[in-house]
């Protein structure tokens, strides 16, 4: 063995990485950090100290104190509390608006690439379409067409987003299709199903689950997005998104109404890319 | 004993825009029940694409048998549908590969993996179906089945993932095995285990494997015949300590001197000079004529024809006289 070809079999390794036996620190980190929020959402009616929707005019648009650690906003009402029961909001809109176009898109995206010819193309072609309108603009379309609302986000975003898991996967599909272990299990005398979903399915996942992680930050930050422009979460409702959107007009005498729901959704991105991250590391995906 | 597998004039033909060039042309062979028969030659020669169709699995879609029959027990399976040759696969015929890595999925234990056979041709629940697994693994020799089988393939060393393979081709009870090159990809010592574990199975279970290989030394260890395999026929044919002691061929003359032997000193090893023809560009008359110093006019410009030499030695050299007087 030569030494190049000894260097390309070593695992890559960045010098600054850290790992804990045989998984890299970034998922633990991003496991860790994604699952306090699971916590809060879970439990954000013990925790929260007031109610999130209590308005209260006597404590309007106080400044982070011992009785509101993060302030409270132009009704009275406590910032961290409308920001732990916003977290619901915003991680179901992040796991629900990702299952959907994965499902999708990858039922699809497996159909075009295991059976090919017509069906193959006409669904490309398709997919071409959706892929030639910039996203944001193509969800906010869509939801302008319907009402606006969390049900239409969620409509929106499986029509816009199944592009990325159908094309990952048909790639994978292709590629697995006439891979030695598939031929194995046809020479074994299989049918069409069970190669389809026994065999080539579970290996053709690995990128999308991967790539899954990293999605979720961004239908999070378009969910907030789209909140905040109106069309999605509707006030009152604590999401964070909305609580932005609410703020701004106090930006420069209440800098805390924007300041800590951005924070929340810059930490729950966070910890998101740190698990997509660790786990890209962990199955030998390169994105 | 008889024929379990009879293979005659069998022809693969390889269909591209511009024309159709034939890449298996003419090959008969027959399986005795029990025997290994070992098919020879260099890569390209055809041997790979003669078992993937008798497997009735050709790689490509622009593959296609053109000619001749297969015939299983006196049937000839080339005319089965679909649907009634997934029952032959695995059931009659098992197939192992080179590589035994690439050919296990990864995402599925050994044992799920040799069960799924007897859960799919035979449909044995789920439970009976890993503890024959286990009894399988036993078989082919992995230490500790009852645990192994829950293993995934990364955790066996590669002859254990080839004796995995083994068991999950064996797993029906298939009366012919065809193994592609088995014991290429593993170290020699492992590749004699794998060996004497194919004529184990062999004699247990009456087997008849058809070995292909481009290892004289594995066919010597292994086969109870030979078959050589050159520019997509066959050129010679015998038993095997005949072939290997009286080679009738000036190609398998040439492969059998330029096998490296351990015993003698060292030597500069004979070569064949030129390469193997390209399936584009097949010559003309005997397909070994430019590389062949016996070469003369009938040669270049006439097809051979495989005929027997001796009782039970068949080849396709027009000069073989000649070859054995210059020996």
């Amino acid at each position: 063995m030569t030494i190049a070809t000894l260097e390309r079999a070593l695992p890559e390794r960045r010098p600054w990485q850290i790992r804990f036996g045989n998984h890299p620190a970034v998922l633990y980190a991003g496991a860790g950090v994604v699952f306090v929020w699971f916590i809060v959402a879970v439990f954000a009616d013990v925790i929260a100290p007031y109610e999130p929707n209590a308005h209260n005019l006597k404590e309007v648009l106080q400044s982070p104190n011992w009785a509101h650690w993060l302030g409270t906003d132009n009704f009275g009402r406590d910032v961290l509390s409308r920001i732990i029961h916003g977290t619901r909001i915003d991680l179901q809109m992040g796991i629900v608006g990702v299952a959907l176009p994965f499902i999708i898109g990858t039922m699809l995206g497996a159909i075009a690439g295991y059976f090919g010819g017509i069906v193959d193309n006409i669904l490309m072609r398709i997919l071409d379409v959706v892929l030639a309108f910039p996203w944001l603009v193509l969800l906010m379309a869509i939801i302008s067409l319907l009402e606006p609302g969390l049900t239409s986000f969620y409509i929106a975003i499986t029509l816009v987003a199944w592009v990325s898991y159908a094309r990952l996967v048909r790639s994978q599909v292709l590629v697995l299709k006439n891979s030695d272990f598939v031929v194995a299990a046809r020479n074994l005398g299989y049918g069409h199903a069970r190669i389809m979903f026994r065999h080539i399915l579970p290996n053709a996942l690995v990128p999308s689950i991967v790539f899954s992680m990293s999605d979720v930050v961004l239908v999070i930050l378009a969910g907030s997005a789209i909140s905040y422009l109106g069309l999605g979460v509707q006030p009152p409702t604590a999401e964070w998104g909305v609580m932005i959107a609410a703020g701004q007009n106090f930006i420069f005498t209440a800098w805390w109404m924007t300041t800590f729901p951005g924070l929340a959704i810059v930490f729950l991105a966070l910890g998101f890319s740190l698990l997509a991250d660790g786990l890209g590391e962990k199955l030998g995906v390169r994105e | 004993m008889g024929d379990i597998l009879q293979v005659e004039n069998l022809a693969v033909e390889v269909v591209t825009p511009a024309r159709t060039l034939r890449a298996v042309d003419g090959v008969t062979f027959s399986l005795d029940e029990g025997e290994v028969l070992g098919l020879v030659g260099e890569s390209g020669s055809g041997k790979t694409l003669t078992c993937r169709a008798v497997i009735g699995l050709l790689p490509s879609r622009r593959l296609r048998i053109a000619g001749g029959a297969i015939r299983l027990d006196g049937h000839d399976i080339t005319r089965l549908s679909e649907d009634e040759m997934r029952g032959v696969r695995g059931r009659e015929i098992g197939m192992i590969f080179q590589n035994p890595t690439s050919h296990l999925d990864p995402l599925m234990t050994i044992g799920n993996q040799i069960a799924e056979s007897l859960r799919v041709h035979d449909g044995l629940p789920a439970k009976e179906a890993l503890e024959q697994a286990a009894e399988l693994l036993r078989q082919v020799g992995v230490p500790d089945p009852r645990t192994r089988v829950h293993n995934y393939p990364h955790e066996f060393s590669g002859g254990m993932r080839q004796r995995a393979m083994i068991a999950a081709a064996l797993a029906c009870r298939p009366r012919i095995l065809i193994a592609d090159e088995p014991t290429t990809a593993l170290d020699v010592t492992v590749q004699a285990q794998i060996l004497r574990l194919l004529l184990e199975l062999r004699d247990r279970r009456g087997l008849s494997i058809i070995l292909v290989t481009h290892d004289l030394g594995v066919v010597a260890q292994a086969c109870d015949a030979i078959a050589v395999m050159y520019g997509g026929q066959i050129v010679e044919r015998a038993a095997k300590a005949e072939l290997l002691r009286r080679p009738l061929h000036p190609y398998s003359r040439g492969l059998i001197a330029s096998q490296p032997g351990s015993a003698e000193p060292l030597r500069e090893l004979p070569t064949i000079p030129g390469q193997p023809p390209a399936i584009a560009a097949m010559p003309s008359g005997c397909r070994f004529h430019p590389r062949c110093s016996l070469a003369e006019d009938a040669c270049r410009h006439e097809p051979p024809v495989l005929a027997a030499a001796a009782p039970g030695h068949e080849t396709a050299c027009r000069r073989w006289t000649a070859l054995v007087e210059a020996a």
